[in-house]
């Protein structure tokens, strides 16, 4: 018997070979993911982005409601828990949350509706379904997010440590706590603006084991993902094999 | 009598006449999957356009 749920299901996953209307559908949603980040590449708005803005966002509104209607499939239980659980899944907040912006077109800016026009970039994340490669990298970073966690706790303990001594010893260089705690995360990343930099040597010692503890600190996470990933695509490798 | 290549796609009226509604709608949705990836192209190219000027 066929079944319409179970079709609609396959056409929103990522097609597979000889599934043309699954193929169609992806190149279909990717070009809106495309699109509607256009506007965001630009200062004003025109009557375009106005279009693109509602015409994107009907289709990732339609492409959520879908998801949600085969949420059983996804999840692999049919149960009325299964829709809630689904919508609770990161990439169904990010879908919601990309559709947000077009509340916009409706109501008067004001700050917060203009925050909202940010989150067109969470567009970007639908493209992580169709592609193999951002697929094994989520995998990746799921598997260490305890690892990957726990170094960013270090990383935001010596940010605010290294702040608040040099904050105590320059209060002229600073004029509230945010600029040293953004000194610090500039000094500790390596990128070193320059626009901030200590005058007294004290300052000038703790931006030196600033700089030199960032190099290690920030390298730990490129480590824990490497290995990772070196991990997962032995394991790939070795399932192939088999 | 020709042989399909999907058979249990095929309906059969009441006139007798095999209809493949299966694949017409998967032609429609392809279809019209493609006019929106189209629209958006263009709308796309308009825009940038437009906002360049």
């Amino acid at each position: 018997m066929y079944n319409i749920k179970k079709r609609i299901y396959e056409v929103l996953e990522v097609s597979s070979v000889g599934d043309k209307s699954s193929r169609a559908y992806d190149v279909m949603i990717t070009a809106a993911v495309i699109v509607g980040l256009l506007p965001m590449t630009m200062k004003g708005e025109n009557m375009y982005t106005r279009i693109i803005e509602l015409f994107t966002s009907l289709i990732f509104f339609t492409d959520y409601c879908a998801r949600v209607y085969t949420a059983d499939y996804k999840m692999g239980f049919k149960s009325v828990r299964t829709y809630f659980a689904y919508i609770l899944t990161p990439l169904a907040i990010m879908d919601i949350l990309s559709i947000l912006p077009v509340i916009a077109l409706f109501v008067p800016v004001s700050g917060f509706i203009r925050l909202l026009k940010l989150f067109r970039f969470f567009r970007i994340f639908k493209l992580i379904r169709y592609s193999k490669t951002m697929i094994i990298i989520a995998n990746v970073l799921r598997k260490v997010k305890k690892q990957l966690f726990a170094v960013l706790i270090l990383i935001v303990i010596y940010i605010f440590v290294s702040a608040m001594l040099v904050f105590q010893l320059e209060p002229d260089l600073f004029n509230t706590f945010f600029d040293a705690l953004y000194w610090a995360t500039i000094s500790i990343t390596t990128i070193g603006y320059g626009d901030i930099s200590p005058v007294t040597p004290i300052g000038r010692m703790i931006t030196m084991i600033s700089a030199l503890m960032g190099m290690a600190v920030i390298a730990l996470p490129t480590g824990i993902i490497t290995a990772s990933y070196m991990n997962e695509i032995t394991r790939k490798k070795s399932k192939y094999e088999l | 009598m020709r042989n399909d290549v999907n058979e249990s796609s095929h309906l059969i009226g009441d006139d007798g006449v095999h209809e493949n509604v299966k694949i017409t709608q998967a032609k429609l949705f392809i279809a019209l999957c493609r006019i929106i990836t189209v629209a958006l192209a263009i709308l796309g190219f308009l825009a940038l356009f437009v906002g360049a000027r």
